[in-house]
């Protein structure tokens, strides 16, 4: 659905995007990270046709998004700013982009009336605070009922309740079975949006994949903790037997294991036949935050 | 192009500049500024002295300069404020192409002016009433070689918009391209001093290249128009000079269309390749 293909953006010396291959598939919610500077906005921007990529190729449903201008009305995007006219009203802006994308107007009342924004729909768009201007833009990014939305740190300048109403949005058009590509800094809303992400770092995509993925490859396979009545030699021993078993480390009466895979049923099973009794068992759960971090620093 | 769209965006910034303010101090300033004029032409009659063509004069000396500037340098601006503001960006994500954008702000500037030209026009004919002054049909000549002239203008002034990355910039391009087109022009009389030998070769060359660079200033094409209309008046007294001012009239009008429409198209290859960023 989105292809960008060795592409490398440059002004002048400096390469803002090093050589990128991406694919998204319909369907699809991938989460776009990278620290300040990585290239993500300008990746976004490449991707929806405002940039011209010094090298590659960018495909939108397998066409060129700066020749075919149509495909466009596919395509929702909310910016990291929030670019409005100021001189409208939250109403007449949405119209507007009603119009321009042919859209019923009765969809603009029946959005705001979702962004609870119905009651200030006729103030003037400078009145509006920052966190009602992303909701403005988020608003209009969806209008059109897209089947792609590409969001630029989407929770910008929002408030606890608008983040909830925005993910809440996300969420739903994802279940519709749309699109999202998704850039934030608030990596807590990427993890419960999204199922796959890419990281990239000066320019350069320094992890793709699967969210669980990324997960276990900075913490080194998955990392589960029993907590036992008490450990025999033979629990030691069998659960050492388990071919599965990467790592194996006991302290006290607590036993860690390192697995490739999820194996929870097969562990609990051995211990018992063991004779062991468990009291407790938890999977370590790396936050996709700490993953990020470690992917960084590794680069 | 889509003129779907085209429709939706000229609505919107057409409705932006009937419901704005600017216009209309346009309008008031304008109509100050020819009341002045009337003013004095009144003073001197009272004198004895009868002056040729109030109306025209007030005119061409008040509304043309006045419109012309203001127009031109919205145009100038107009672009380049919306990459300052970055809505640009937000309307280039949907399906607008370069073509309906650019022809979009000529349109809607071209819109303003016969707006504002039409409050003038009233204005003029009401103080005609007062005043007695005549209009005559030059009047109306003037009045369209106006339009082109602003066409000219705006057409030119989105093209420089294109150019600036900023506001504040497309007005240093605009003033730096006067300062060029002035130098040009002093240039131009340096050269056309009487000298000897092989530098009239040389001499001629410049002097070609300075009369072709004055023709990409829309100044030059109102000059044009307006010499025309200035033989005209002696049209009554000799079809030669008829003949010929009606030529010139035909040919500025056509001058300034033809310049235009480089313009607009100079516009959207420029749009194209310098990108909204």
């Amino acid at each position: 659905m989105i292809t960008l293909k060795d592409v490398t953006k440059k002004y002048g010396k400096f390469t803002a995007v090093d050589n990128l291959n991406l694919e998204i598939e319909e369907g699809d919610s991938f989460g776009f990270l990278g620290p300040n500077g990585a290239g993500k906005t300008t990746t976004i921007l490449m991707a929806v046709g405002i940039l011209r990529p010094t090298y590659g190729e960018i495909k939108v449903f397998d066409k060129d998004i700066r020749r075919e201008i149509e495909i466009k009305k596919r395509i929702g995007v909310v910016s990291e700013q929030q670019y409005l006219y100021n001189d409208m009203t939250a109403f007449e802006y949405l119209n507007f982009f009603a119009e321009l994308y042919d859209v019923d107007s009765d969809r603009v009342n029946e959005i705001l009336d979702y962004m609870r924004l119905s009651d200030v729909k006729n103030k003037l768009l400078k009145e509006y605070s920052k966190g009602m201007r992303q909701k403005i833009s988020v608003a209009r990014a969806v209008l059109h009922d897209p089947d792609i939305l590409i969001l630029d740190e989407p929770a910008y300048g929002l408030d606890p309740k608008g983040v909830k109403e925005v993910r809440d949005l996300i969420l739903t058009e994802k279940k519709k079975g749309k699109t999202i590509f998704i850039s934030s800094h608030i990596l807590t809303e990427i993890e419960k949006v999204c199922d796959n992400v890419g990281i990239i770092d000066k320019g350069k995509l320094v992890f793709e994949g699967k969210m669980d993925e990324l997960k276990r490859k900075v913490s080194g396979g998955r990392r589960i903790y029993i907590e036992l009545y008490k450990i025999t030699k033979k629990i030691a021993d069998n659960l050492k037997k388990l071919s599965f078993v990467q790592d194996i480390s006991i302290e006290e009466n607590i036993i860690q294991i390192t697995t490739e895979e999820d194996k929870r049923k097969e562990i609990s099973k051995i211990i018992t036949e063991s004779g062991g009794i468990i009291i407790g068992m938890h999977e370590e759960s790396v936050s996709l935050e700490d993953a990020f971090l470690k992917v960084i620093e590794n680069e | 192009m889509n003129k779907r769209i085209l429709k939706v965006l000229t609505k919107r910034e057409i409705l932006s500049g009937v419901y704005g303010i600017n216009v209309y101090f346009l309008i008031f300033l304008s109509c100050i500024m020819a009341s002045i004029f009337f003013y004095t032409f009144l003073d001197t009659m009272k004198n004895g002295i009868i002056t040729g063509t109030p109306m025209l004069t007030t005119f061409i000396f008040s509304v043309i300069p006045l419109s012309g500037l203001y127009f031109g340098i919205s145009a100038v601006t107009s672009i380049a404020k919306e990459r300052s503001e970055k809505t640009i960006e937000v309307l280039f994500y949907g399906p607008v192409s370069e073509e309906n954008y650019i022809l979009e702000k000529y349109i809607n500037k071209m819109f303003l002016y016969c707006y504002f030209l039409s409050f003038v026009i009233i204005f003029f004919v009401l103080s005609e009433k007062f005043m007695n002054f005549g209009l005559g049909t030059n009047f109306l000549k003037v009045c369209f070689l106006s339009i082109l002239i602003v066409s000219c203008a705006v057409s030119f002034g989105i093209f420089l918009s294109t150019l600036a990355p900023s506001e504040n910039m497309s007005i240093v391009i605009l003033i730096g391209f006067y300062v060029c087109m002035g130098s040009l022009l002093i240039l131009e009389s340096m050269l056309g001093l009487p000298t000897h030998g092989n530098i009239n070769i040389i001499q001629n060359m410049f002097l070609k290249i300075v009369h072709l660079s004055r023709r990409i200033d829309p100044i030059h094409y109102f000059s044009l128009g307006m010499s025309s209309i200035s033989d005209g008046g002696k049209e009554l007294l000799d079809f030669k000079l008829f003949k010929t001012s009606v030529d010139k009239y035909v040919l500025s009008v056509l001058e300034s269309t033809i310049y235009s429409a480089i313009m607009m198209v100079a516009s959207i290859i420029s749009m194209k390749i310098k990108g909204v960023k």
